[in-house]
């Protein structure tokens, strides 16, 4: 299977070591019942004692803990709580329904912040405003902070420093003696209207092997899985009005995404009739909408889940390739990020969430989300090699490092659609670049 | 807890106030209250004049025992600003009143009227520029009332008759324990006419003007003078008809001294003298300046020029929490109040300088309010007892305060042998006590109340202003802050409320987060809506007190009025029995012309139509002419009316009304004019509430003679009025449709297409706006002219399209402006009723956006068409189902069978924690029930249907709700008949969700087999999705399947993240129970539809493989 000839050479495709590490975003029984305060709880309670640490190492031994509540006036003290970002923009259900009754609708925008968003923090029975050193347009909501400072006469918080807990431990990556890749690709948009597969066809032919100079070919033969981080459909295949629309006008109607499923099928196969594949779903995916998104289903893919290579996986998604371990979101945590934020960049925000050991602090606030009882499973508790976003504008990579000498590969993977680009990552190395597909024939 | 009220130290630069507005999240409660805080440490730094007294003052105004459970908490901002005593001798006591009353006293020497006891004293209530607290006792005024002098009456009579009726009022009496001699104080010989018709032009006539001791005694002397009274030697039997007998003390006394409600009252220097602690007598009250002046020598300011201005009145919202027990309505003599939150602010000032929360059990603070604990509920209602005289507000109000929480508050203080508690008036020994009263009016209907008496300070319950105002769908705080300022309260359960009061002080915290909440949103929606401003301008300018506009109905306005008036020409009201009788007839309606215009439409409208006729025509009880009467006058002298009444002209004399009217409307105009220039943003509501006043009460004339059961009707001038009015809109429609026409060179002949009261609708057949306008403002001008001043027909405004269902039934989009629509304008149609669901307001709602904004007929019928099939299918929002009344009796007091008794009964059973008290508005849906059953029996919980899946009956809603109203709207614009085929028939009636209820009936018995997703086929293994037929295409059903999930999931993640928001905590559990809430069925179903959905989408088995 391995085997793709072409001038007579032949390349073998390395076999590689692998091991799914995300059973803890599958869930089995859904309740609903629930609401997201335990999330929230247990988020605070079990980045405490990581933040306790922190803040200790950081503020010295003596620091002064408090909860709110126990605060006194003027008291230098150290508080650990949640952010919560108080915006008047933000978008609202409430005022939806009023719109409905004829009030002024609320604009779309990119962002959502104004200079009038205040900065809450919150620990298990009060909240308090935060001022002083931190600013509000950096802060996301959902992050579990030490903040030191002093409550002033006004009841608010004046913050003279802050601090996120340490990242977790990280094991040393396998070293590999020869490149091996893994290539990260998403946003592949099948649907989108006017658009053609040239480009898409020509990312399969390098991977299978079936185009690209002898040297292309040798280095796409080393290619040992590839993670499709989500958006593999286009968000025109949505229907945004389902609970709308009436249903004598929907019987009859064929779900939009029935023709572009086809379509990925197609592209699944023939990418895993010669490699792994993992394909993650998204927020315009046929999928559930709340984090931890849950696989796309088999049933969907009747030639793709013939192939024991192609597997369907959660989004978060975390899994070790050759002892590298990768942790990765198609995006949507990112993107919400960037609307609550004055932060424009994908990396920034990617490393923001990776300071904060906290893939989607955003959820449940503003990014739908399971409503998780006694745990969340979108905290790090182990570092990852290489921490990745799906569907951002551009590509870009950084190192960032620990202070426990952790490095981690932050890669922003550019959507497909738009971009015509995937990042072809070397686990040797950890180094990664942007392989950018142009066919003339699309440009016009 | 005292580390927190520590005074602000001066450090760092203040950092500028972000405005925080109404509409902000509401979360931000806590935030808010921490920044008023911060706001009033820069204020005090500012003007940090020494005033920082910590310790309590001298004996005036603000002095608590050091032994009060209060004196830990003492904050110096409570007390009035403390001035040095005025000197009789030099100062003039300037101050603007706020209420007036009456009390029985003893006569003080050197005061005018009788020397002998008891004597009736007015005691004015009223803060002065600086804040200061002032009351008056006003002297000598003693009531009085007039009878007709018998014929050949001298005044040497005068004695004889006093000494006769004295004597009869005196043995009438039952018992006489102030033993007095003299009821009837005099009887004196005057001049005057009564104000009911003409009488000539000599119409003055003598009159006995009998003065009694104090107020009660009039109504016996009335009586006995009525029934038959003789003075000896003098005159037999005979019975006289009173005048001015029916008049309030306080509206006399306020009438004669040219009294305004809430004007600026000033006391000359050496005109008055000064109450203090060593005078005799003493003070009584807790007013910072008590006086007695005698009643004719302090000056009433009229609210002109600089006398417009509003003292700095201090404002006390405050409300109660109290431990209910589960499924009972808090009882007092049961029922512990475990909270009391309380706002001060001064009138004019933006945000409350007072906020504290009293508590009973220890409470965590809370920035920007001072808590204060106590461990005993009796120590705390005592400490707020003394808080609030103390602070000494002049006004008290919250949210129904009067029915509710203030009579709780006296019954639990009586229950616990609190005997200092109802010690809240002005005056120091007075007890208030609550008395039961009913009150009607036309404009009400009967409603039951509660009176207590708070001298000197006025209550002025929120509630009872908003149900006077408006007509809301619900007049719960949460809805109507909602409604008002886009903002949601939290509403928690009594039973909620008891476990967080039982938990410990962080969750006492929580509550008292929510009780300032309640006490902060009144003054809210106090100061949003105007309400102070405008009810006293309202007493301005009908001269009554303040409370009776909140107390009284709009008769007393007039009557107020007519008096002022009668007495400057020397005129006497007669005391009219009152009668039932018929009222007065409504206005003209021409019949409108039904249908859906697609060009606009001119309105034409006569500005306040029947003041102005009562003006032309020169209408008034004093220019009535008896038939007898108008034989001595020739023809030139008076009108005939339509109705067939006759009125002398304004040449032989001006009517009073009329020249009421007059100064009304003029006044308005000058404060409209005034408010164009103003720019001072509190004068310009001061402005405002002046013209709407004025408004109100010009039109509230008509009414006034034409209600039967008021206090002088006469029908005579109420059927001339709208004779006068059918005519002219007759006239009118006339001159349009003579004028108008392709003859006289227009391009189309204009057509009435409808009339109603004061107004007539034009179709001048152009296609413009501007060009309506144009023909329209021309016909105004045209036809006015026929008609005597100053009854003028303006051009207000075009609707383009115009929608005419029927009479009264109406809609279109409003242009004032040629170029662009001011509003969607609705009358009569079902977008505000009450007695209806949501989903038909909303509905209708939306149709007319579609047919008059979007101008798409075609829209609106599919909209209409999509939301009749969501009822079918179960897909809408059931909050748009509930149907809500007011549980107010209990079952058996009700005559007929009622759906909402019916359903609270049956919740009581089920549970009688939760089940709806008496007093608790109900909401309930009609939910689908055996055939034939009768509605009342259908009705059902909506919370119960959620969590049983009780299928609704959508027949009903559609044909008891929506039929109708959608038939109306439709039927102009796309027939008749082809309405309802196109509605209720047809495809989208066809598709159907049929819910399966949980529990009742048949299910026990039913075994569930599970249907094939795709086609619903009965299954033979359970566990499958689909059948083999569908099964190629099961990737189509899942995907349509997991879309819906996907949708329901981004819902139910923001819904709940709304509530978190809402409620300001992340990390605690959402308890709101508001039903108000627009999301709180929501919420609840979206749970429900989620665990639904995923049940289908496991059916196709685990994703992964």
């Amino acid at each position: 299977m391995s085997e793709e000839s072409t001038d007579n050479v032949t390349f073998q495709r390395p076999s590689s070591t692998y091991e799914n590490l995300s059973t803890r975003f599958l869930q089995k029984d859904r309740n609903f019942q629930r609401q997201y305060a335990h999330l929230y709880a247990e988020r605070l309670c079990s980045m405490r004692p990581r933040l306790l640490e922190t803040a200790k190492r950081r503020w010295g031994e003596s620091v002064v803990m408090r909860k709110l509540y126990e605060m006194k006036a003027e008291e230098k003290c150290c508080i650990v709580g949640t952010l919560f970002k108080s915006m008047e923009l933000k978008p609202s259900i409430l005022k939806e329904i009023s719109e409905d009754h004829n009030l002024v609708p609320q604009p779309a925008r990119d962002k959502y912040i104004a200079d009038s968003d205040t900065l809450i923090l919150e620990d298990e029975l009060q909240r308090i405003v935060l001022v002083g050193n931190v600013d509000v347009q950096k802060a996301i909501t959902g992050v579990v902070v030490a903040v030191s400072g002093h409550e002033r006469d006004d009841g608010k918080f004046e913050v003279d420093d802050f601090c996120m807990a340490d990242l977790p431990v990280q094991l040393p990556p396998k070293q590999l003696d020869e490149d091996r890749y893994v290539v990260l690709v998403s946003g592949l948009g099948l649907g989108e209207e006017g658009h053609h597969l040239m480009n898409l066809q020509l990312l399969l032919d390098l991977i299978t092997g079936q185009l690209g100079s002898p040297e292309e070919q040798e280095v796409y033969s080393k290619v040992v899985r590839v993670i499709i981080a989500g958006n593999s459909l286009s968000r025109n295949t949505q229907q945004t009005d389902v609970l709308s629309t009436a249903k004598y006008l929907s019987r009859k109607v064929k779900a939009g995404t029935v023709e572009a499923v086809k379509a990925l099928d197609d592209v699944l196969a023939q990418l895993a009739s010669c490699v792994a594949v993992d394909v993650m779903p998204g927020p315009s995916d046929p999928a559930f909408c709340f984090l931890p998104q849950q696989p796309l289903h088999r049933c969907m893919f009747p030639q793709a889940s013939v192939y024991p290579t192609m597997q369907s996986v959660t989004n978060p998604y975390e899994a070790s390739v050759d002892g590298v371990r990768f942790l990765g979101s198609s995006g949507q945590n990112i993107t919400d990020i960037f609307q609550y934020t004055d932060m424009e960049d994908g990396i920034g925000i990617l490393e923001a969430t990776l300071s904060a050991n906290h893939i989607a602090p955003t959820a449940p606030d503003t990014l739908a989300c399971y409503p998780y009882y006694n745990e969340d499973p979108f905290i790090m508790s182990e570092c990852p090699h290489v921490y990745f976003a799906g569907n951002q504008t551009k590509f870009q990579s950084r190192i960032f490092k620990g202070n426990a000498g952790q490095k981690v590969l932050l890669v922003t993977v550019p959507r497909f659609v738009s971009s015509h680009a995937c990042v072809l990552l070397n686990l040797r190395n950890l180094q990664c670049t942007p392989v950018v597909f142009s066919s003339n024939i699309g440009s016009e | 807890m005292d580390s927190k009220r520590k005074p602000p130290m001066s450090t760092g630069p203040s950092a500028k106030r972000a405005r925080n507005d109404f509409e902000d999240d509401p979360s931000t409660f806590e935030e808010e209250l921490a920044l008023l805080e911060k706001v009033e440490a820069e204020m005090s730094q500012a003007s940090s004049v020494g005033s920082q007294q910590s310790t309590p003052p001298g004996s005036r105004g603000g002095s608590i025992p050091a032994s009060s459970k209060l004196a830990p908490y003492w904050n110096p901002k409570w007390i009035r600003p403390s001035l040095p005593p005025p000197d009789p001798s030099k100062d003039a006591i300037v101050f603007q009143q706020i209420d007036l009353e009456h009390y029985i006293g003893s006569p003080i020497r050197g005061m005018p009227g009788s020397t002998v006891g008891p004597v009736p004293i007015i005691r004015m209530f009223g803060i002065t520029m600086e804040g200061q607290s002032v009351m008056c006792h006003i002297h000598g005024f003693t009531p009085y009332f007039y009878v007709p002098a018998p014929e050949n009456f001298r005044p040497e009579h005068c004695r004889h008759f006093k000494d006769a009726l004295n004597h009869m009022v005196i043995n009438d009496m039952r018992s006489n324990k102030d033993n007095i001699s003299q009821a009837v104080l005099a009887v004196e010989l005057v001049t005057k006419e009564s104000i009911y018709g003409y009488h000539g032009p000599n119409g003055m006539r003598p009159f006995l003007k009998i003065t009694v001791a104090y107020p009660k005694l009039i109504a016996p002397s009335k009586r006995l003078l009525e029934s038959g009274f003789a003075v000896p030697n003098l005159y037999p039997v005979r019975g006289y008809q009173t005048f001015e007998s029916n008049i309030d003390f306080e509206i006399r006394f306020m009438v004669d001294t040219d009294v305004l409600g809430c004007n600026w009252m000033e006391i000359p220097a050496d005109q008055y003298r000064l109450r203090s602690s060593s005078s005799i007598p003493a003070p009584v009250s807790q007013c910072q300046i008590e006086l007695d002046v005698a009643y004719d020598r302090f000056v009433s300011h009229p609210a002109d020029g600089e006398w417009q201005k509003v003292a700095p009145f201090r404002i006390l919202s405050f409300d109660i929490e109290c431990a209910g027990r589960r499924g009972v309505f808090p009882e007092a003599n049961k029922d512990s109040v475990i909270q009391i939150s309380n706002m001060v602010i001064r009138q004019g000032e933006r945000d409350p300088f007072i906020r504290n929360v009293f508590t009973l059990n220890t409470c965590a603070p809370i920035v920007g309010s001072q808590v204060l604990s106590f461990s005993n509920e009796a120590d705390m209602l005592k400490a707020w007892s003394e808080f609030v005289n103390v602070v000494d507000p002049d006004i008290l109000t919250g949210y129904n305060i009067v029915n509710f929480d203030i009579p709780y508050l006296i019954n639990r203080a009586a229950a616990l042998k609190v005997s200092t508690f109802p010690l809240l008036a002005r005056i120091k020994d007075s007890r208030s006590v609550i008395k039961e009263s009913t009150f009607q009016s036309k404009q009400m209907g009967k409603r039951e109340n509660k009176v207590i008496n708070i001298e000197g300070r006025v209550q002025f319950d929120l509630l009872q202003i908003l149900q006077r105002d408006y007509k809301l769908r619900s007049y719960r705080l949460n809805a109507v802050s909602y409604h008002f300022l886009q903002e949601q309260k939290e509403d928690v359960q009594h039973s909620i409320i008891t476990d967080l009061q039982n938990g410990n002080d962080q969750t006492r915290r929580r509550l008292a987060v929510y009780c300032l909440k309640d006490a902060m949103l009144p003054l809210r929606l106090l100061d949003k809506l105007m309400c102070i401003i405008n009810y006293m301008e309202m007493a301005r300018v009908t001269g009554v007190p303040l409370p009776y506009l909140l107390t009284r109905g709009q008769q007393i306005k007039v009557v107020s009025q007519l008096l002022r008036k009668a007495k400057e020409q020397d005129l006497v009201m007669p005391a009219h029995k009152v009668e039932a009788g018929e009222d007065y007839t409504g206005g003209y309606v021409i019949d409108p012309t039904r249908g859906y215009y697609k060009i606009p439409i001119a309105t034409l409208d006569f500005s306040s139509l029947y003041p102005s006729i009562m003006q032309a025509h020169n209408l008034c009880y004093t220019s009535l002419l008896s038939p007898s009467q108008r034989e001595k006058m020739s023809a030139d002298e008076f009108i005939k009316t339509p109705s067939g009444n006759y009125f002398v002209k304004s040449s032989i004399r001006k009517g009073i009304l009329p020249e009421i009217l007059g100064d009304l409307l003029s006044a308005r105009k000058r404060a409209k004019a005034d408010l164009k220039k103003e720019t001072d943003p509190l004068r310009k509501k001061v402005l405002d509430g002046r013209q709407l006043a004025l408004k109100i009460s010009a039109n509230s004339v008509y009414g006034f003679t034409g209600a039967q059961v008021g206090k002088l009707p006469c029908l005579e001038i109420s059927q001339s009025v709208t004779a006068f009015g059918r005519q002219m809109i007759e006239t009118t429609r006339q001159l349009v449709q003579d004028n108008y026409t392709i003859e006289k060179g227009y391009k189309h002949n204009a057509e009435v297409i409808y009339g109603d009261t004061d107004s007539v609708m034009v179709k001048f057949g152009v296609d413009t706006v501007a060009e309506s306008m144009e023909l329209g403002k021309e016909a105004a001008q045209m036809i006015s002219d026929t008609f005597p001043h100053p009854i003028k027909l303006e051009f207000e405004k075009v609707y383009y399209p115009y929608l005419l269902i029927n009479k009264k039934r109406y809609a279109g989009l409003f242009y004032s402006r040629p170029d662009t629509y001011d509003k969607m304008d609705c009358k009569g149609i079902e977008t505000v009723r009450r007695d209806n669901c949501p989903l038909v307001a909303n509905m209708i709602n939306s149709c007319l956006q579609k047919i008059l904004i979007g101008r798409d007929p075609e829209g609106a019928v599919d909209h209409a068409k999509q939301t009749i099939s969501d009822l079918l299918c179960n897909r809408i929002d059931i909050s748009q189902l509930v149907i809500t009344k007011e549980l107010t009796k209990t079952g058996e007091e009700y005559a007929g069978k009622q759906a909402h008794v019916e359903l609270a009964a049956r919740m009581r059973k089920r549970d009688p924690g939760s089940a709806p008290a008496l007093g608790d508005r109900v909401p309930y849906v009609i939910i689908a029930g055996v055939k034939g059953a009768a509605a009342f029996e259908k009705s059902e919980d909506p919370i119960y249907v959620l969590e049983n899946n009780i299928p609704i009956d959508t027949r009903y809603y559609l044909d008891n709700q929506l039929k109708m109203p959608l038939l109306r709207i439709f039927e102009p614009v796309i027939g008749e008949h082809k309405a309802q085929a196109v509605l209720f028939k047809g495809e989208h009636t066809l598709t159907k969700t049929k819910v399966t209820s949980k529990i009742g009936g048949l299910m026990a018995f039913a075994k569930k087999r599970s249907t094939c997703i795709g086609c619903k086929t009965p299954l033979d293994k359970d566990n499958s999705a689909v059948c083999k037929h569908c099964k190629n295409i099961e990737t189509e059903i899942y995907q349509k399947e997991v879309i819906h999930l996907n949708a329901l999931e981004e819902k139910f993640g923001r819904l709940w993240t709304q509530c978190q928001r809402c409620q300001g905590s992340l990390h605690e559990d959402i308890l709101c129970t508001s039903r108000d809430c627009p999301i709180f069925y929501m919420r609840k179903k979206v749970q429900k539809d989620l665990a639904d959905q995923d049940a289908i989408i496991k059916r196709f088995g685990v994703p992964v493989w």
